[in-house]
């Protein structure tokens, strides 16, 4: 009698488990590699602000958790960009400490509490290889330099990426976005609850649109998020923001009562996510509004508003292939200058649409185009082809 | 006792149309894997960006072995399973760690926690993404082709499982305490095989004789 083959073949990189990442006993460690490509963006679309373009930007994270005793665990991630020195963009500790309670407690560099995308920018949660206006677009004003009329507010507008102002730090430096998607914020938060319902707060050094690991103004940002998940798949989300954004070197080019004045950013923000089967689709709208000084005239009298709206879908075309696109859209409320009335700030779309391929698990290729419409500012090119490679471990 | 490489295996599988001398009866092969390995807690991957700890999970027990013959009587192949068996989803964990299965079996996929799943593999032996659906709904697959294919989640990294997809009906899992049993095995030389969490840990030769007596094969995976 012929035997033949059970057909049965030994995976050549079979490991015992094999999560995808490493562990040592009670150390846990990942990593991601990133590294995009794109034509230069000579208008600063996607400049973050500090020298570098989420679709032209090659970098290393390194992620580790320590279970350092049972209610206890330390929680490091570090990156470097384009080869720079390393930065940690998160160190801090979280503490169970009853743990059949569904409450957690977090002090250090933490995760930001605001909104949803600040907690997925990259690694799988960016299904695109841009971000949203929201998180990276930089605005017009500054932590350190502020308009003295409106006249000055609106000479700058679409010219977020290096601006000047005649109050305060007299040097051209970019502006801030409306929440900072690249770092972190140091404080100290909580979360109650787990699914359906949970709500998080935290007290923290900096604002959203300006992080801090040192407190540069006297200041604290209360931020405070509530989650539900009415039905598997469905989460929605409320937050809302406040706290200081202007630095203390600011106060000496200040007159002394408006020197003594707190300049707030405060926000407000839902987001929704839903996925079924092989779609996810997202929304979020974030509302923000940053104290200016009354100074010269014609004076800024209010505060300066800015809404923001992105929609976001991904679909599973096949094992190990996405398609994915988003809707941006960037809008400023009008100021009144000597000459006109207009919006504080250019508004921005953005559109991106891309594709993704998993190689194999934790390997991704991506390919994506985006285009931006801007209503001022800079010219030049304004769509970007771009791709990436991500490997994940 | 060490890993065999990948090498000796595929030549047993290539080798495996050998001549033996045959009987009409069959017998029955059984015994026990003593597995001695030890495994630390799978811990999930570090999750910085989350508010706070996951909840509770599950271990997969990663002591389950299967014991199978490295070829099978031509005869074996003719008739290919149209079996279900099922693997399941419940505290974030796969149910069982390692499912065996004939060639032509249908796997269905219940998921039995609140939370989403989102099974995939990508081996060459069967490339499937089921996408997400909820508790109590399932999905199946259908799995033609012998080989080994691995299974993850696309949410929760730290799960994984393995289904083994044989040609032939000659394998068995171990239970939970590491016993088999492979019966009506037509009497001849073989070549039986223990495998556990992905890898070969040891072959060896048997005959199998006509008759009733079982023929008592154990094995110790250190």
């Amino acid at each position: 009698m012929a035997l033949a083959s059970a057909g049965l073949g030994t995976p050549r990189h079979a490991e015992p488990g094999e999560p995808g990442y490493r562990q040592w006993g009670p150390l846990s460690l990942g990593g991601e590699i990133a590294v995009s490509i794109a034509p230069e963006d000579p208008a600063f679309l996607n400049d973050t602000g500090y020298e570098s373009s989420p679709l032209r930007r090659a970098s290393l994270t390194l992620s580790a958790s320590l279970a350092v005793a049972r209610p206890l665990t330390l929680l490091v991630e570090a990156r470097t960009d384009n080869l720079e020195s390393p930065r940690l963009y998160a160190l801090y500790l979280r503490l169970r400490p009853w743990a059949e309670r569904s409450f957690d407690a977090q002090v250090g560099l933490v995760p930001p509490v605001f909104g949803a995308f600040g907690r997925r920018t990259y690694g799988s949660g960016n299904p695109l290889i841009g971000y949203p206006l929201a998180y990276q677009y930089l605005t017009t004003l500054r932590a350190d330099a502020v308009p003295a009329s409106a006249d000055d507010l609106l000479r700058a507008r679409g010219f977020g990426w290096l601006v000047r102002y005649p109050v305060g730090n007299p040097y051209a430096g970019p502006g801030l976005p409306l929440v900072d998607g690249q770092r972190w914020d140091a404080g100290v938060e909580v979360r109650v609850g787990h699914e359906p319902v949970q709500v998080a707060a935290a007290v923290t050094q900096g604002s959203l649109s300006d992080p801090k690991v040192r407190d540069d103004n006297g200041s604290k940002q209360l931020s405070a998020r509530l989650q539900a998940t009415p039905t598997t798949g469905l989460v929605l989300g409320l937050s809302v923001a406040g706290g200081a954004y202007t630095d203390r070197s600011l106060e000496a080019a200040l007159p002394p009562d408006e020197a003594r004045r707190r300049r707030r950013q405060r926000a407000a923000g839902f987001d929704v996510e839903y996925s079924r089967g092989h779609l996810i689709v997202r929304a979020e709208g974030i509302w923000t509004a940053f104290d200016l000084p009354a100074l010269d005239a014609p004076r800024i009298d209010e505060p300066v508003e800015a809404r923001t709206v992105s929609l976001e879908g991904v679909y599973r075309l096949a094992p190990g292939l996405d398609v994915a696109g988003r809707f941006d859209r960037l809008g400023f409320a009008n100021v009144r200058g000597s000459a006109r009335s207009d919006s504080w700030d250019a508004p921005v779309t953005r559109i991106e649409a891309g594709v993704v391929y998993a190689l194999r698990r934790g390997l991704f290729l991506k390919a994506a185009y985006q285009h931006n419409w801007r209503e001022a500012g800079p010219s030049g090119r304004r769509g970007f082809p771009a791709a990436q490679v991500r490997w994940r471990f | 006792m060490t890993c065999l490489s990948p090498g000796p295996v595929w030549a047993a599988l290539l080798l495996g149309l050998a001549l033996v001398r045959p009987t009409a009866e069959a017998g029955t092969i059984r015994g026990r894997v003593d597995v001695r390995l030890e495994w630390p807690p799978v811990r999930p991957r570090p999750a910085v960006t989350d508010l706070g700890m996951a909840g509770p999970r599950s271990t997969p027990d990663r002591r389950r072995s299967v014991v199978y013959l490295e070829a099978g009587p031509m005869g074996a192949f003719d008739d290919r399973s149209r079996g279900e068996a099922a693997l399941s989803q419940r505290n974030e964990a796969f149910f069982p760690y390692v499912l065996a299965v004939q060639a032509g079996t249908t796997v269905a996929f219940p998921n039995h926690d609140r939370t989403y799943h989102n099974v995939f593999s990508f081996s060459k032996a069967r490339r499937f993404d089921l996408g997400r659906y909820p508790r109590g709904q399932s999905k199946s697959v259908r799995f033609d082709r012998p080989g080994i294919v691995r299974v993850f989640c696309d949410i929760h990294a730290h799960m994984s499982a393995f289904i083994l997809v044989f040609a032939h009906p000659f394998f068995a899992t171990t239970d939970a305490e590491g016993r088999f049993r492979i019966p009506a095995v037509p009497a001849g030389a073989y070549t039986i095989a223990v495998w556990t969490d992905g890898n070969v840990r040891e072959t060896r030769k048997i005959e199998v004789p006509a008759g009733e007596a079982p023929v008592d094969v154990d094995f110790q995976v250190r």
